[in-house]
């Protein structure tokens, strides 16, 4: 009996053999993406490899030009394998209570990818960084941008969020509570600004703005933006540059506006106050042995102190808060940085690898008695 | 005929026995013979004073250790045939500069450097003196100082054993300034103050402050006003200060404690303590005198009193650190220091895997070197329990916090699996005896080399201080790295098996499939466990739950490699052969996620970072690729073979 096309394609889809391919594709990625990270850093190894539909991997380079390999990227191997695994459920797998253990850890592995998904898709993070004494309510992305815009008549003000994907998009904002709009010419990843020193408190300029190379070290990239600002009727009627946290000022028609690129804010439910922050070194030296911030979480008019430390973090409404970092001033003021992490799927990979593990537990251990069984019955 | 080899045999085995066991007696010996060797001055009694330095408290005995191996890369001393410990040479080294700076530690391994310093040398890897380097000391520093501006990666060799050179040489000279405010000097003179010294005498700068303060306490009671004079001892005083605001700042270990809770928990370095007691009046003050009194009596000579003081002033700082409760571990330090446990048990399985050899060249009367094998694997084994346990009791850790402690984590699970291994084998006898010596032989060879880099027993940073963590990640990581070296072991022998004749084969064969196996799927299921509890661990203090990090990634390969091979051997993809190839590859894997990721010098798991290695995993790799390309040619080979037999 011959088969049909589609039925090869599914038979295919279905198999050991786009399992093994998958996986290895997946080595692959991985190697290259820990080696690389030597050279563009974890933040960027991850877009590039991990998070990446196609990845290009650069086999040589001579002076003009480098060659690159294009590779399934990390988002489309777990879906490969993925769509693999269902596949195999629905073609291939029959149960018995011999292969038990085999469902169970691969309905984990498929739970561990959605969860990796939902993960990647919805997850927040940044960082608080607060002294004592201080409080806050947000929390700042690493990574991220927003662009704020304001404008400020005589007894109003108006305030507007560009989110990043608009402006490395390049596109053109406008709203009906502005008299401008702003065109996006170029986003720099990083970039290097000639600021003036201002004389005239009203206006602020950056001089002069260059694209430059990535640092490894994500954080330190400092984007800009070239925008066109246009009034409402589309003429021209400036250009300007913005560079990361320097607020651009001018004034147009009897209004003066602030255009300010700045680390993506986010809300928290709840507001944090650092009370104190202690460090402690092993005695002698400068190895550290122990960090902590104590805060007291307001909410609705009620307070309670917690204390953060590292491998101790603080879990609150979906929000968790960990030691991350710290500062001093050199009064000798501690700012202590509490990483903020948000993600819907926080406790799926518990859930996933248990069953993984279990079922790898439930499948092998039979097989470990059978070696430890023949043993006994060829020698007795 | 049969008979007299087998008398042969056992007489070659007794011999062997016999060999080992004297080798092993003869540690034994030499720590009597330490004791009985005619020494005017028992510095021993040094060996478990408590001391402070890196951030723990330790026996004096393993930071002599420790220094001595920085310096000479040996953790003793040979002096005309005489044997001097670390301990020795170090108290040598406090109470007497002169002898010092005559024992040749200074460990040179190139001698490009002696010809850099314009020095004259007889071979390389030699040992220097303090005294004969101490001339070129300006040109040693300038070198140093090039190759401090130079990134570390960037450094060439000669470099770096330059700059490792010149941080030797300040260390011992830390070490021999300890007490210096002690030592008589001539280099000292005061002019316009009249003090009360005989000319031509030495004196030392403890000395020098005294006379200097009764002088102004008999200007201030008026006994002559001269305000001039009041003004240059008070310069004097200054310019003492300045003098030995080196040693003041450079000191090796502290000794002294005050009780009180700072930032150094009380613990003070002896040139502090010393300026400290001129102004104040001190508990330490007692504790100082009791070294002071050791120092006089040896500049006198006077070995007796040196003997009497040695016992009162380690009595009285060990009854002050139990007190404090510091004392805890300090004995058993020095014992685990004394025994060198991990090293005789290297011996011993480099022995057990003598005899396995040696049994399998024997046709049928292999039991008796099969027995001496296992026995030396037993003894070897044993060792290396007590070892770790101890470390484990000393450290109050479990059993991996350091690239050190993984080395012989993963050794020690090796021949755990191996004897399992072996003794649920029923045909393939001595093969799992075989590798657990391996495991043993090469992973305890490797350790033994990491010894020497520092001490051992190091502080943890604060991200790292969690015993829960240690023992449930670190732990089951380790262990499926063993599981996936001994599984890789398991495929040398299936490749080298098919070079002994079809018989041999076909006996081993099938089993060892199986062993291997076996040990894939246990290597899967603890690397798996192990990453997730990594996992957890990220999640827990960083917040998330993975984040590519090359530590992370290393483990993750591990994995991954071992779910391949089993999906590809389920496929049909790969046989017997192309999994004991692959799991000869998982070894490659082990060594790039346990050793390579250090190379990155990035990530979150900055631990154990280390140079040189670069090199050697290349080696490591080729090799391997070499065996497993031999493979491949000895599986086409059988088969072609096997094609013939069939038509």
């Amino acid at each position: 009996m011959k088969k049909t096309l589609s039925q090869k394609l599914l038979d295919f889809g279905a198999s050991h053999g786009l399992t093994v391919v998958a996986l290895l594709f997946l080595m692959i990625l991985t190697i290259v993406g820990t080696i690389d990270q030597k050279y563009i850093g974890l933040y960027q190894a991850q877009k590039k490899y991990f998070d990446s539909a196609v990845a290009h991997i650069q086999i040589f380079e001579t002076s003009t030009h480098s060659f690159y390999l294009p590779v399934p990227g990390g988002f489309t191997v777990m879906s490969v394998l993925f769509v693999n695994l269902i596949l195999a459920f629905v073609l291939k797998f029959k149960f018995r209570w011999r292969s038990f253990g085999l469902w169970v850890s691969h309905l984990g592995f498929m739970l561990l990818l959605v969860g990796s998904f939902i993960t990647f898709q919805y997850s927040q993070d940044g960082h608080v960084s607060i002294f004592e004494k201080e409080q806050a309510s947000s929390f700042t992305s690493y990574h991220d941008n927003e662009m704020l815009v304001k404008s400020d008549g005589q007894d109003y003000e108006d305030i507007a969020v560009i989110p990043q994907s608009f402006l490395t998009q390049k596109k053109l904002f406008a709203s009906p509570d502005f008299d401008i709009q702003i065109k996006i010419i170029d986003y720099y990843k990083n970039s290097d600004a000639k600021l003036r020193n201002l004389l005239t408190p009203d206006i602020t300029q950056v001089v002069h703005l260059d694209e430059i190379d990535m640092e490894i070290e994500h954080e330190k990239n400092q984007q800009g933006v070239l925008i066109e600002v246009l009034n409402y009727k589309g003429e021209k009627v400036g250009d300007f540059s913005v560079f990361l946290n320097n607020p651009l000022e001018f004034n147009y028609r009897g209004k003066s506006y602030t255009i300010l690129l700045r680390r993506l804010h986010m809300g928290m439910p709840f507001t944090v106050r650092l009370e104190k922050f202690v460090r402690e070194t092993y005695p002698g030296t400068e190895t550290p042995k122990r960090f902590e911030s104590t805060v007291t979480v307001l909410e609705e008019g009620q307070e309670r102190e917690v204390v953060i430390s590292m491998n101790k973090p603080l879990r609150h409404k979906g929000f968790t808060l960990f030691q991350s970092a710290f500062a001093t001033t050199e009064n000798g003021q501690y700012q202590s940085t509490l990483a903020v992490v948000r993600n819907p799927a926080e406790a799926w990979p518990y859930f996933s690898c248990l069953f993984i593990f279990l079922g790898m537990v439930i499948h092998f251990i039979p097989k470990l008695f059978r070696f430890v069984k023949r043993r006994n019955k060829e020698n007795g | 005929m049969k008979k007299s080899i087998n008398k042969a045999h056992v007489r070659l085995g007794v011999l062997l026995l016999t060999v080992i066991v004297t080798l092993c007696l003869i540690p034994l010996e030499n720590l009597f013979a330490e004791g009985k060797v005619n020494r005017r001055v028992q510095w021993e009694q040094l060996k478990t004073l408590p001391i402070q330095q890196g951030g723990r408290v330790m026996p004096l005995d393993s930071f002599s250790r420790i220094l001595l191996l920085q310096l000479s890369a040996k953790s003793s001393l040979k002096v005309d045939s005489e044997k001097l410990s670390a301990v020795e040479w170090l108290a040598e080294a406090l109470f007497d500069e002169a002898k010092a700076v005559q024992r040749p530690i200074f460990l040179i391994e190139n001698p490009e450097i002696m010809e850099a310093l314009q020095l004259p040398y007889k071979k390389a890897r030699d040992r220097y003196t303090y005294e004969k380097l101490e001339p070129k000391i300006n040109a040693i520093r300038r070198y140093a100082a090039t190759a401090e501006q130079i990134k570390p990666e960037k450094r060439s060799l000669i470099q770096n054993q330059m700059l490792q050179l010149y941080n030797n040489l300040m260390r011992f000279e830390a070490l021999i300034h300890t007490f210096s405010f002690w030592k008589n000097r001539s280099d000292l003179r005061f002019e316009g103050v009249q003090l009360n010294i005989k000319p031509g005498t030495n004196l030392s700068i403890a000395d020098y402050i005294f006379l200097l303060y009764q002088r102004l306490g008999q200007i201030e009671q008026g006994a002559s006003h001269e305000r001039g004079e009041e003004v240059k001892i008070n310069q004097c005083l200054k310019s003492l200060h300045e003098t030995t605001v080196k040693s003041l700042y450079n000191g090796l270990f502290a000794i002294f404690h005050s009780g009180e809770k700072d930032k150094h928990h009380g613990w003070k370095y002896p040139w502090f303590v010393f300026y400290d007691l001129i102004s104040e009046n001190d508990p330490r003050h007692k504790q100082l005198s009791l070294f002071a009194n050791i120092y006089r009596s040896y500049q006198e000579k006077n070995w007796e009193e040196v003997n009497k003081n040695l016992v009162k002033t380690h009595d009285t700082f060990v009854s002050m650190a139990k007190e404090k409760g510091e004392y805890r571990s300090i004995e058993l330090e020095v014992k685990y220091n004394k025994y060198d446990l991990f090293y005789w048990s290297l011996i011993l399985y480099v022995f057990a895997t003598v005899f396995c050899c040696v049994s399998w060249l024997q046709s049928k009367n292999s039991k008796f070197f099969y027995m001496s094998a296992l026995v030396c694997v037993v003894l070897a084994f044993s060792g290396h329990t007590i070892g770790m346990l101890l470390r484990m009791i000393i450290k109050a850790r479990p059993p991996v916090s350091t690239l050190y402690e993984s080395i012989l984590f993963v050794s020690w699970v090796g021949v755990s699996m191996s004897f399992f291994l072996e003794y649920y084998a029923k045909k393939s006898k001595s093969l799992g005896l075989f590798v657990a010596s391996l495991c043993g032989n090469i992973l305890l060879f490797v350790a033994n080399k990491y010894a020497t880099e520092g001490d051992n027993f190091a502080v943890l940073v604060a991200v790292l201080d969690s015993n829960f963590w240690l023992a449930t990640h670190v732990t089951t990581v380790t262990i499926g790295y063993s599981a996936c070296l001994v599984a890789g072991l398991l495929g040398h022998a299936f490749i080298f098996l098919h070079l002994f004749s079809p018989g041999v084969i076909e006996r081993y064969r099938k089993e060892l499939t199986r062993m291997i196996y076996g040990s894939l799927c246990f290597a899967a299921t603890v690397s798996f466990l192990g990453t997730i509890l990594g996992g957890i661990w990220a999640d827990q203090s960083w917040g998330r739950f993975w984040g590519w990090d090359p530590k992370e990634n290393g483990a993750f390969l591990i994995v991954l490699w071992c779910i391949i091979l089993l999906h590809a051997r389920l496929g049909g993809y790969i046989r017997e052969w192309g999994m004991a190839l692959g799991c000869v590859f998982g070894n490659i894997i082990v060594a790039a996620a346990w050793w390579g990721v250090n190379l990155l010098s990035i990530g979150l798991h900055n631990y154990g970072f280390t140079s040189g290695l670069f090199g050697k995993l290349v080696i490591f790799t080729v090799v391997e690729l070499a065996v497993i390309l031999f493979g491949g040619i000895l599986a086409y080979r059988h088969k072609t073979l096997k094609k013939k037999v069939a038509s």
